[in-house]
């Protein structure tokens, strides 16, 4: 898009003075606590007695012989498939509302960034219980409106549903995200487009969106990351069950390392997560370079 | 120009009352929680009224004072401490090494920021105990600095890759030109690109001091001292299957709790919602 | 004087009767004022030792529970450091969430606190690991003193191969807690012995009075602790899973039955509906039904019903004896401690840690400020000091008082692991839910469980 200006000489290994502080936080901090989990994936380890060389034992179980992983796999996929589309286009729609001028914006963008500042809270989790069972607020109002009501959370089959509805409450730092992106827009563009008289619609798809596709692209990269690794929601507010409906891998994960005492059998799930994110994450990047827009002309 | 400009971004009254109406159920758990305070614990879970029988701040003045040795004041006090540094340390940290992923060409570049991704991928609970180890070789243990340490080495590069994005979308010709005029590469840094990452680095510090202000499990493990606690720790002091919990008390002191998160999002905001637009920068 | 002395034994002996501990054993401990006043002068001659005869120790303690534990457990340091002014205690006190895990890494790292509270469930796994981890208690008896302790108490709690490696902080046990005013007026009865299948009739009773209420409430990890496994061991008359053998403890039929009965709780209405009770998780009390008095009788821990008492103010509420087959082979119920003391074995001040501990559990004035905040005393000292604050009754006091009335067999150890729990509860929880017959989730239950045992 950007005509291609003569490159300009730079001293380019500068650039690794500057992620110096990364590098030495890679090499001093994170490569131990990873190679040591890639090595307990190949051994018998209950963390408290030294780890017993098992080959790809743990492995072959997990792809072999544990019919929950399959099971927590597939918990994981739906609840990804639902949470990151939806929470991003919730963020995106309310982005896009609040970047215009209302009364008492300030105020109305704090309000819509509560759910997602709370929803940590213990206090919370308790409300959500509340607001769904037998007798809570949700069913009232579904009486109210002559439709039948549910378990909710008490229910295997509208468990999970219920947790990503939850999830999609908390749309908060997508939303943070995407309104910096939106007020970093040039506004010269929508004015040049104003006096070709587009429609609004037009505008959207043509400059807010590619104007604004790098951050989309972090959020969805993030979110999905962190959507495959997620245990706290269904931990807090349904304990993986009812009958495992919410058992997502990361529960699944955490159960086998610290309840089981099965630290390599949990590194191995965790390498396979970590290959499962790595698949979807070189998907999406290689259909980023198609879609997203940089406006450094996609020198990286 | 400016007329247009106003008409463009304004609102019909539609849209304002649904926002408003929307509002107002996002604001329903806090108030909620909020009432809770002064109610008892079988108003909390046996009844669904919001409004409590009877009103009185006795919870908050019971709930502050959590035992002989120790009040919410030495937590509040904790958490800010540990919080503000790390959120510090943490934006400094990524910013710096978001430009210098960003911007230049140095060797090995594709492989490192293909490792900056990956370790995001990892699950945390298995690294959770060697990571544990470490930080306990280095004496760190019952300290804030496993904190401080993995923000200024930006440990989490969750904010690197942010603010890498946001960077690539700025104009590269923006500090080029400058570079051209003379500009050490620093300053270039500093003076051109700060500047218009503004609105990202507000975002990700406001990321970073609501994640840390919130963490239980990490700061669970890390600090042993109770006086050293954060808020996360202290408000499940109260929690255990064996003994009564007062929930008022829980509850004033988690609201209490998220009133700082609240006014700092409110404070913040103007920072990240002011953009190129309005700086009178043009592209 | 005499006469209140006189009075003070018969209490004291009255007490010992009572209080006899696990299994009914009569108590062969002197438990007469001579001991404790003699242990009680010891510790005040220690006390008057100066600090300069020592160098200054600090040792810290870990625990876990809720305010009152919390500051009950401060004001005991505070009076032990002002008796041994050389020594700190560092207390480190939090929630039981991530406690575990914390406690694990600590064990691990070796940095752990000098003294801690544990698990019950979780210590077998961790001296089978590394015994190191904790010092014996027998070691040290010249600081502290077991013999107050009921012997068969300490046999079964945190006793592994002879070595004391924990101390219980309690007596406990699994317990009823039910509602007396709407029990009499449905007219059933909770006070003398009763069968499971008496347990069916009564919930048909509470039916007919009032379709909206159910005879009983449990959660899922209830219909392990409290059906499976129990049921099955008065069935068969051993545990579940035998330690000695790593062998299943009953047939597949047994299983069969046990779930047809949980089949039958759910189908006739007697338990309250899976689906409802799930969601409150561990913590029954904030179930609205529970607060709105629909259910008559739950099942818990006598360390819980205090909780469950207090969640609904407008209740009536007794403890319960607990069901028990004709002809059981064994009566299934049994007590032991809601969690154990234990002293690293890294620490290099376990005598002074010892020390502690023994003004923790043996000081009459401790036992005074510690009261029942980890259930009712295990030793005779706190047993004493109870007696006489008065404190020694209400709910918790009698639902321990019916627990040791079983004689059934400990079945700590391979049934309790984690592992094995999260099996049968799955088991139990999925016939609950009216998924799968009782037969089906038999025969993939067994599968999994000798899985498991092959892996031993």
């Amino acid at each position: 898009m950007t005509p291609k200006k003569k490159k300009i000489k730079r001293k380019q290994w500068i650039g690794l003075v500057f992620i110096a502080p990364w590098l030495i936080g890679l090499i001093g901090l994170q490569v131990y606590p990873f190679v040591a989990s890639l090595f307990y994936s190949f051994t018998e380890y209950n963390i408290m007695s030294s780890p017993k060389w098992i080959g790809l034992a743990n492995y072959v179980k997990l792809f072999t012989a544990d019919n929950e992983f399959w099971y927590s796999v597939k918990v994981t996929l739906i609840y990804t498939i639902f949470t990151v589309p939806g929470k991003l286009t919730v963020a995106l729609i309310v982005a896009l509302v609040m970047n215009k001028n209302m009364k008492g914006i300030n105020f109305i963008r704090t309000i819509y960034y509560i759910p997602s500042l709370i929803g940590g809270s213990i206090g919370i989790a308790i409300l959500w219980k509340l607001m769904f069972q037998e007798e809570g607020i949700i069913n009232s109002l579904l009486k109210a409106i002559h439709l039948p009501t549910l378990h909710w959370l008490g229910d295997p089959k509208t468990a999970l549903p219920t947790i990503i509805l939850l999830q999609l409450w908390t749309f908060g730092s997508s939303f943070v995200m995407f309104l910096a992106a939106l007020k970093n827009v040039p506004a010269d563009l929508y004015e040049a487009a104003d006096i070709d008289g587009a429609s609004s619609w037009k505008k959207f798809v043509k400059i807010t969106l590619p104007q604004i596709s790098s951050i989309i692209f972090f959020n969805i990269i993030m979110q999905t990351i962190t959507a495959l690794q997620s245990f706290t929601s269904s931990l807090v507010i349904t304990n993986g069950g009812p009958l495992k409906s919410t058992y997502v891998l990361g529960m699944k994960l955490y159960t086998e390392a610290f309840s089981f005492y099965k630290m390599g059998y949990a590194c191995a799930i965790s390498w396979v997560i970590f290959i499962m994110i790595m698949i979807v994450t070189m998907i999406l990047f290689r259909f980023s370079s198609m879609m997203v827009y940089y406006e450094d002309g996609n020198d990286f | 120009m400016r007329k247009k400009l106003k008409k463009r971004n304004s609102v019909s009254w539609v849209t304002y009352t649904v926002v408003l109406l929307i509002g107002l159920a996002m604001l329903y758990p806090i108030i909620w929680m909020f009432f809770a305070t002064f109610k008892s614990n079988a108003e909390i879970f046996g009844s669904v009224k919001l409004l409590p029988s009877s009103f009185s701040f006795q919870s908050y003045i019971d709930g502050w004072h959590v035992n002989s040795k120790i009040t919410y004041t030495t937590f509040f006090k904790n958490s800010f401490v540990m919080t503000i540094i790390t959120t510090l340390f943490t934006v400094l940290s990524s910013a710096i090494v978001a430009y210098g992923f960003a911007r230049y060409q140095f060797p090995g570049k594709k492989i490192l920021f293909g490792i900056l991704i990956a370790t995001l991928m990892l699950p945390g609970a298995v690294v959770m105990i060697p990571r544990y180890a470490m930080f306990n070789k280095l004496g760190l243990v019952d300290t804030y600095w496993p904190f401080y340490l993995q923000g200024l080495l930006s440990v989490n590069s969750f904010f690197v890759f942010m603010l890498i994005q946001f960077i690539r979308g700025l104009p590269r010709e923006l500090d080029e030109s400058a570079y051209l005029d003379g500009c050490s590469d620093l300053k270039v840094f500093v003076k051109i690109l700060v500047p218009l990452m503004k609105p990202a680095l507000f975002s990700a510090g406001l990321f970073q001091f609501m994640w840390t202000y919130n963490d239980y499990t990490n700061v669970l493990i890390y600090i042993n001292s109770v006086k050293k606690y954060t808020l996360s720790l202290a408000l499940r002091l109260s929690l255990d299957a064996e003994s009564v919990v007062q929930w008022n008390k829980v509850m004033a002191m988690s609201f209490l709790s998220i009133l700082p998160l609240i006014i700092l999002f409110f404070a913040a905001q103007k920072y990240f919602v002011e953009g190129i637009a309005t700086s009178g920068l043009k592209g | 004087m005499k006469k209140l002395k006189l009075t003070a034994l018969l209490v004291t002996m009255a007490m010992t009767a009572s209080l006899a501990g696990c299994g009914n054993s009569a108590s062969e401990e002197t438990t007469d004022g001579t001991q404790s006043s003699q242990a009680t002068a010891t510790q005040e001659a220690a006390g008057t030792e100066t600090a300069e005869n020592h160098d200054p120790v600090t040792l810290r303690f870990m625990w876990w529970g809720g305010d009152e534990r919390a500051q009950a457990t401060l004001d005991v340091i505070d009076k032990f450091e002002q008796e041994y002014p050389w020594i700190t205690i560092e207390a480190e006190y939090g929630s039981s969430d991530g406690y575990q895990e914390k406690l694990t890494a600590q064990l691990v790292s070796g940095t752990v606190a000098d003294i801690f509270q544990m698990g019950t469930g979780w210590m077998p796994g961790y001296v089978e690991s590394n015994a190191g981890y904790f010092a014996d208690f027998k070691d040290f008896s010249d600081v502290f003193d077991l013999s107050t302790f009921e012997e068969s108490i300490l046999k079964n709690n945190g006793q592994f191969d002879g070595h004391q490696y924990g101390v219980p902080t309690g007596i406990s046990g699994h317990a009823l807690i039910y509602n007396k005013k709407v029990a009499d007026e449905i007219g059933v009865d909770f006070s003398s012995d009763y069968t499971w299948d008496d347990i069916v009739e009564m919930g048909k009773k509470v039916k007919e009075y009032d379709k909206d209420m159910y005879l009983l409430t449990m959660g899922s990890s209830e219909l392990n602790t409290m059906i499976v496994r129990p049921y099955l061991q008065q069935l068969t008359g051993s545990t579940v899973l035998v330690n000695e053998t790593k062998k299943r403890g009953f047939e597949e039929k047994d299983l069969v039955e046990v779930l047809n009965y949980i089949k039958a709780l759910y189908d006739e209405g007697v338990a309250s509906p899976m689906s409802t009770v799930i969601a409150y998780g561990a913590d029954l009390g904030t179930d609205p039904n529970w607060i709105n008095q629909k259910y008559v009788a739950a099942f818990g821990y006598s360390s819980t019903v205090e909780t469950l008492q207090a969640a609904c103010p407008d209740g009536n509420f007794a403890a319960g004896k607990l069901p028990v087959m004709t002809n059981a082979k064994d009566e299934g119920w049994y007590c032991n401690a809601p969690q154990y003391m234990c002293v690293s074995g890294a620490s290099e001040h376990q005598e002074e840690a010892m020390m502690f501990l023994n003004y923790f559990y043996n000081n009459a004035d401790a036992a005074k400020i510690l009261k029942t905040v980890r259930s009712v005393p295990p030793t005779s000292v706190g047993q004493e000091a109870c007696t006489e604050l008065g404190i020694l009754e209400g709910i918790a006091k009698d639902s321990v008082d019916i627990i040791q009335t079983y004689t059934g067999t400990n079945d700590l150890g391979l049934t309790t692991e984690e592992e094995v729990t999260a099996i049968l509860q799955d088991a139990a929880t999925q016939v609950a839910y009216g998924q799968g017959t009782p037969e089906d989730v038999a025969k993939s239950t067994i599968s999994l469980l000798d899985n498991y045992l092959s892996s031993k």
